[in-house]
C-alpha cells in the first residue's frame, strides 16, 4: 500500500463539492422536517389518539358485557369465559369504577399474561397496537409514578407491555373515582388495631363520634417497619369534643419510617370512645370520593 | 480568474463512501431514536384537556356526600366558598395545566332577563383554552345568605319569588396548558 504524503494537496474538497453538499443537506433536512410530519407522523398520531380515547372511554364509561347466547349481563367479572367486552364502571355510573371488576381484570392478566393480552386485544380491536393500562394517584407522573393499591398493598391495576423509551407513544388520562374505595376499621371501646399498609396514603383519618361512659378518651398512633417495634407515638391526643375528625394523612406520609420502607405497620391504640379509622392508598380523597387516574399508553 | 481542470481537490472514493454511510447512519438515527412523544406534537391535546375537565366536574358534583366542608361543587357554591374546590381541582390536574372556575346563571335585572357570570379565579391563559361545563340545580331556600345566587330573580316577578324557586347554574371550568 503506498504511503500518503502529508504535504500533498491532492484529494481536497473543492468549492463545488462544498456547495453541492450544503444544498443537498438543506434539501435533506427540509424533506426530513416536512414529509414525515405532514404525511406519516400525524396520521399515526391520530390513529393512536383515537385508539387510546376509545379504550379509555369503554373502560371508564361502560360496565362491560357478557352473553352465552341465551342469557347476558354486565357482570362479566363472574362470566369471564363468555365475556364479550370488559368495562370497569359501575352500571349507570360512568366514571365510578368497581373494585371487583378491577381486581378480576388484574387477576386474569396475572394468571396468563399472553393469553389475556390476546383476548383483550381482540375485545378492543387492538391487534395492531401495544398498550399499557394502569390505575394511579391523580398526582402521579411519568417521573414519579404512584400506583393505586388495595388495602393489602397490592397494585390494583397494571397490565400490558412495558412502555418503550423511544418512538411514537400516545398517553391518555381519565380521572375516575372508586366505589367503596375506603377501608374502615371500627374503633369502639378500647384496644389496639394494627394495619399493614403500603404508603403513600391518599387519606388516613380517625373519626370520633362519641365518648364511652366514664373515662377519658385517648388515641395514640404508632408506626413501624417491623411488627412490634413501636417506639414513640406519631400522633397522640385526648379529644375533648365530639364528633371530631383527625386527618393524619400528612403525618403518616411525612414519617421517615413510612417513606423509606415499602410496607409499614400502623398501630392505633384507642381508649374509651366510639368511632372508626378510615384510610385508602388507592387514590386521593376528594369531594367525599376516592379519586384515581386511569392512565393509558398506546403505541 | 481561470480555473484549470486538474485532478486536484477531488474526493477519493473511500471518503465518499464513508460520508454517504455517515449520512445514512445519522438519518436512520434521527428517525428511529426521536424522543418519546406523548399525544400530538403540541403536547397535551384539546381532547385530553376536555376529558380532564369533564371528569373533574363529575367527581366534584357529589350531592350525596356528607361532606360539610365545601368539598363538593354543590356545597361550595351554596356557601360561596370555593377555596377547597380550587385546591381539589389543582390536585387532580397535572402541574402543566392551569384553569379558571366560574359560574353563569340567568337573572332578571330591571325587567330584562340576562345571563350573568361570576369568576372565582382570574388566571390568565397562556395558550388556547378548552371550556367544559356542568349544570347544577338549587332550591333558593337551600342557599346560604352569603351565596351570590341568594338574590337572583329567575322568574321576573316583581313581588319576590318563592324560596323554593329552582335556580339553574352552569359551572364553567376553563383549562389550558402552561
Amino acid at each position: 500500500m503506498p504511503r500518503t504524503k502529508l504535504n500533498s494537496n491532492k484529494a481536497q474538497l473543492s468549492l463545488d463539492i462544498l456547495i453541492g453538499l450544503t444544498v443537498f443537506m438543506l434539501a435533506f433536512v427540509f424533506i426530513l422536517q416536512y414529509i414525515p410530519s405532514n404525511f406519516i407522523t400525524q396520521e399515526n398520531d391520530v390513529s393512536l389518539s383515537s385508539t387510546a380515547y376509545r379504550l379509555a372511554a369503554l373502560l371508564t364509561e361502560s360496565p362491560g358485557y357478557w352473553t352465552n347466547g341465551t342469557i347476558s349481563g354486565t357482570d362479566w367479572e363472574n362470566h369471564w369465559n363468555n365475556t364479550v367486552i370488559v368495562g370497569l364502571c359501575v352500571e349507570d355510573h360512568p366514571g365510578m369504577l368497581s373494585l371487583k371488576k378491577i381486581n378480576e381484570l388484574q387477576s386474569k392478566y396475572e394468571e396468563n399474561k399472553n393469553e389475556f393480552l390476546s383476548t383483550f386485544s381482540k375485545m378492543f380491536g387492538l391487534k395492531n397496537y401495544n398498550y399499557n393500562i394502569s390505575l394511579q394517584f391523580p398526582s402521579s407522573s411519568l417521573a414519579n409514578t404512584i400506583y393505586s393499591r388495595n388495602n393489602s398493598g397490592k397494585i390494583l391495576l397494571r397490565l400490558g407491555k412495558p412502555i418503550p423509551k423511544y418512538g411514537n407513544v400516545v398517553k391518555l388520562d381519565r380521572i375516575v373515582y372508586l366505589k367503596n374505595g375506603l377501608t374502615i376499621y371500627n374503633l369502639t371501646g378500647k384496644g389496639n388495631i394494627v394495619i399493614n399498609a403500603t404508603p403513600p396514603f391518599g387519606y388516613f383519618a380517625i373519626v370520633i363520634t362519641n365518648r364511652s361512659v366514664n373515662g377519658t378518651p385517648r388515641i395514640k398512633v404508632f408506626v413501624s417497619s417491623r411488627f412490634g417495634n413501636w417506639g414513640k407515638p406519631v400522633f397522640n391526643i385526648k379529644p375533648s369534643k365530639y364528633p371530631v375528625t383527625y386527618n393524619i394523612t400528612n403525618i403518616l406520609n411525612g414519617n421517615s419510617t413510612i417513606s423509606t420502607s415499602g410496607s409499614s405497620y400502623i398501630k392505633i391504640n384507642f381508649h374509651k370512645y366510639t368511632g372508626y379509622a378510615v384510610y385508602t392508598n388507592a387514590g386521593a380523597y376528594i369531594a367525599g370520593r376516592v379519586v384515581s387516574k386511569l392512565v393509558i399508553y398506546v403505541w | 480568474m481561470v480555473i484549470k481542470m486538474t485532478d486536484r481537490g477531488q474526493m477519493f472514493t473511500l471518503e465518499g463512501i464513508i460520508a454517504a454511510v455517515l449520512l445514512l447512519v445519522v438519518s436512520y438515527m434521527l428517525f428511529a431514536y426521536s424522543p418519546l412523544t406523548f399525544s400530538s406534537s403540541s403536547g397535551i391535546s384539546a381532547i385530553q384537556l376536555k376529558q380532564y375537565g369533564d371528569d373533574i366536574l363529575r367527581v366534584l358534583d357529589n350531592s350525596s356526600s356528607n361532606s360539610t366542608d365545601n368539598a363538593t361543587l354543590e356545597s361550595a357554591i351554596k356557601n360561596n366558598n370555593v377555596t377547597v374546590i380550587i385546591k381539589e381541582i389543582r390536585e387532580m390536574l397535572p402541574k402543566d395545566v392551569n384553569f379558571n372556575l366560574g359560574i353563569a346563571y340567568c337573572n332578571y335585572t330591571n325587567g330584562v332577563l340576562t345571563v350573568e357570570k361570576y369568576e372565582y379565579t382570574h388566571n390568565i391563559p397562556t395558550s388556547s383554552t378548552v371550556t367544559v361545563w356542568r349544570y347544577l340545580l338549587f332550591e333558593k331556600t337551600s342557599l346560604e345568605n352569603n351565596s351570590i345566587l341568594k338574590n337572583v330573580n329567575v322568574s321576573g316577578q316583581n313581588n319576590g319569588e318563592s324560596q323554593y324557586t329552582p335556580v339553574v347554574v352552569e359551572v364553567r371550568l376553563t383549562l389550558w396548558q402552561v
